[in-house]
């Protein structure tokens, strides 16, 4: 009995070993070792793909009012449309006429809307798009927007509303964000570009020259990883680091660096000459410790010179990118052509030049998977709308057929493949804006919505199609949230339209590249679960074929 | 025997002792801090919600539970917080001045005796400014929404966390719920960010985007890309 109690106590006390040791490791600890080591495996993973894809978002800041980009033409939609937007307001596009929208050929079966509408056209200013959509290049994403559940309208105005929605909705930086970081619901940390450029970077990218991620539109939080560092370009080019001399040295000497410590290299300023001090007590520090590696006594030093060889190395491989001018005058010519000669281009069709030309030279830049980040601004369409709205919608419209076409002209140059194949676009913008104008004359426009239509473009697209749900337009009912401006609920979470994109850019040939799983994609967007299977692609979001 | 008879009775003192700190520090722990500016203008049971804290840390979880009804009068003779669909409110404390502060529409203030604290339409958009940073000290976030009457509600606590800056009535309120300029047009209100919404007055010609249009001071306009 005695000894049976002793053993009571000692089968806990070991029961609580177990468990304290257990505890201290912590649940966290094993799932990111768990983690760990599947990352770990991944990049043990057999073969990188043999393939080339680039993922390219333009992002439109302001929020682009996409009632006025994609228009219906017929149906309930039509005439919730014209009861908004009448034709006495200035901001109506008529279904027919002068200045009507211009009308899209539906597929064989139609557009699959019936509910809404059976015929739709774009903005007038847009007959690139219209001829890309019924060429079967582009296609759109009907309502989409920033979600953090499946939500209804009779949700949206319960009291208390029990289902959450993304905070600081209508608001414009905080929707940027969350489009771009694709999870509303928590603080930002890194945009699902960046997350995706984490998992895949050592998977796909084995001769890699220069960070997956590059912008041509500045910072932006899309393509923030943890380990991924966006590099960004200008639309001229590399800039460099002040104070280094990249006029008398090649860009592939600057690659040396820091090896490199001849007064050549750096500009006879006090910019020049502060560096190479700098330089100069870094290179002596390490030579004290006799290493000639990189390795410096602080770490602090370290960290400084990492930095600075890294943006060295970039500046070299892109700068020898952008060296290769075999078709840059095609490309030139293929924007010129796109806008009419003697037109001054504007920002968006320069970002989109210089994203053909780093694809162009890519490489030299040793990247199978890229992701370009471009943007334009000017969609905060409050007053003055329908000038406004027109030369946005023109500009993309004519940008979009200036990419397109300069991806043909580098295919032409290079005489094998097809380049178009290995490129998807896509739009985002913070929001829509509302059906409903805040006044009738051409002096006024339309405030900050909710979830609207984007496009989608590339070889792998399976274009002439309107994916997602396209709302009834109808106001204070169906979509509309509280009041009656037509400020619709998305039909379609930033993770699903986003996922699809980045399916695609995961896989090679139809199957996911070696070494990742659809588990993966729970990864990138780990909302993604709330809203559909992260296996599989719904039936009206399968944007893209995957075996192109 | 005796021996261990003492040993035992000294133990359970030491114990007992033990066990008499620990609830003395757990009293002492578990204490609001009843100091504060806050403890001058709010009553004691208002003011132990405060020391809890928010009551939801997500802005866009479900809203607070009902919270006791402050009673606090508007200079109006009206009831300054009233229950909203979404429980009753709770208001910022000394918000009663800055609602003192809006512009009020001429045709009001020519037959009423109180008078506008402004001189100028300009200080008017700025008071409408300080009531919004007021919500969002304690919010912490500005109120969600674009439109006039959708920002109103927000402000007079139809938010998760049923935080008030405004009162439910207000002569500077319409009838549509729109906060009005003191020439009786609704302010405009541009979120920008989280931390930042701009106000626009449409000024005397009472149209929007007009030259004589007032706007509120921004700091970080220029950061939001639009």
């Amino acid at each position: 009995m005695k000894n049976q109690k002793h053993q009571d106590h000692f089968d806990t006390r070991r029961n609580f070993l177990c468990r304290s040791a257990c505890a201290s490791m912590g649940f966290t600890g094993v799932v990111n070792t768990l983690a760990h080591l599947r990352l770990v495996q991944s990049a043990m993973a057999q073969a990188a793909p043999a393939d080339y894809k680039a993922m390219v978002c333009l992002f439109l800041y302001g929020g682009n009012d996409s009632n006025n980009t994609l228009i219906p033409l017929d149906g309930v939609a039509r005439t919730n449309y014209e009861s908004a937007r009448p034709v006495s307001s200035a901001v109506h596009i008529p279904a027919s006429g002068t200045g009507a929208a211009l009308p899209l050929t539906p597929p064989a079966g139609g557009f699959g809307q019936s509910a809404a509408a059976t015929q739709f056209g774009v903005h007038p200013a847009m007959p690139n798009t219209q001829a890309a959509f019924n060429n079967g290049d582009l296609a759109f994403v009907a309502n989409v927007g920033t979600l953090v559940q499946p939500i209804d309208r009779a949700q949206y105005i319960a009291v208390p509303r029990l289902v959450p929605t993304p905070p600081q909705l209508f608001s414009h930086s905080d929707q940027q964000l969350q489009w771009q970081s694709s999870l509303p619901d928590r603080p930002f940390q890194n945009g699902w570009g960046g997350r995706t450029a984490d998992l895949l970077q050592g998977l796909v990218n084995p001769n890699s020259n220069v960070s997956m991620n590059i912008s041509i539109a500045g910072q932006n939080s899309f393509q923030v990883g943890t380990n991924t560092v966006q590099y960004a370009v200008s639309t001229s080019g590399v800039t460099g680091l002040a104070g280094y001399n990249t006029g008398t040295n090649t860009y592939a000497a600057a690659a040396t660096y820091p090896s490199t410590v001849a007064l050549p290299t750096y500009v006879a300023n006090d910019a020049g000459r502060t560096l190479k001090a700098l330089d100069t007590i870094t290179k002596l520090t390490r030579m004290q410790l006799g290493e000639a590696g990189s390795h410096y006594q602080h770490h602090l030093e370290e960290g400084y010179n990492d930095i600075m060889k890294r943006a060295r190395d970039n500046e070299a491989f892109v700068g020898t990118a952008l060296t290769v001018t075999a078709t840059t005058a095609a490309i030139d010519t293929a924007f010129t052509n796109a806008f009419g000669a003697g037109v001054a281009l504007p920002d968006v069709a320069n970002q989109l030049k210089m994203v053909a030309r780093l694809i162009m030279g890519r490489s030299t830049l040793g990247n199978n998977r890229q992701i370009f980040f471009v943007s334009m601004g000017g969609f905060d369409t409050h007053q003055n709308q329908p000038a406004d709205h027109a030369k946005l919608m023109g500009d993309l419209d004519k940008a979009l057929k200036g990419f397109r076409d300069a991806i043909d002209a580098i295919t032409a140059a290079e005489g094998s493949g097809n380049l178009w194949n290995d490129t998807l676009l896509f739009t985002n913008s913070d929001f829509t804006r509302t059906l409903q104008p805040n006044g009738s004359d051409a002096t006024n426009g339309t405030d900050h919505g909710w979830g609207g239509h984007q496009i989608v473009m590339g070889g792998p697209v399976i274009g002439q199609r309107i994916y997602g749900s396209f709302p009834d337009l109808a106001r204070a009912t169906g979509q509309d949230v509280d009041s009656n401006r037509g400020r619709w609920i998305p039909t379609t979470a930033v993770d699903q339209f986003a996922s699809v994109a980045a399916k695609w850019f995961m896989s090679e040939g139809g199957i996911y590249v070696s070494g990742l799983t659809s588990a993966d994609v729970g990864t990138i967007f780990p909302n993604l679960g709330r809203f559909q299977s992260v296996s599989s692609i719904p039936s009206n979001l399968g944007f893209v074929d995957f075996a192109v | 025997m005796t021996i261990s008879a003492q040993f035992k009775t000294r133990v359970a003192v030491v114990l007992l002792l033990h066990v008499v700190l620990i609830m003395l520090g757990w009293w002492l722990a578990g204490q609001q801090d009843s100091a504060g500016p806050r403890a001058a203008i709010t009553s004691p049971s208002e003011n132990a919600q405060w020391g809890r804290g928010p009551y939801d840390p997500s802005f866009c979880g479900p809203p607070a539970k009902p919270l006791p009804p402050p009673t606090m009068d508007s200079p109006f003779g009206l009831h300054l917080f009233s229950t909203t669909a979404l429980g009753v409110v709770r208001p910022v404390p000394g918000v009663l001045a800055i609602a003192d502060d809006l512009g009020l529409p001429e045709a009001i203030t020519e037959k009423s005796a109180i008078k506008p604290k402004n001189e100028g339409a300009y200080e008017d958009v700025q008071s409408v400014g300080i009531l919004l940073e007021e919500f969002r000290r304690a919010f912490g976030a500005m109120p969600t929404g674009e439109l006039n009457d959708e920002i109103v509600r927000r402000l007079q606590g139809e938010n998760p966390k049923g935080i008030a800056v405004l009162p439910k009535t207000h002569p500077a309120i319409n009838a549509q719920g729109e906060l009005i300029d003191r020439w009786g047009t609704p302010y405009r209100f541009h979120p920008e960010s989280s931390w930042e919404t701009t106000i626009r007055s449409a000024g005397p010609d009472k149209k929007m985007w007009s030259s004589d249009d007032i706007l509120s001071e921004s700091s970080s306009t220029d950061l939001v890309q639009k």
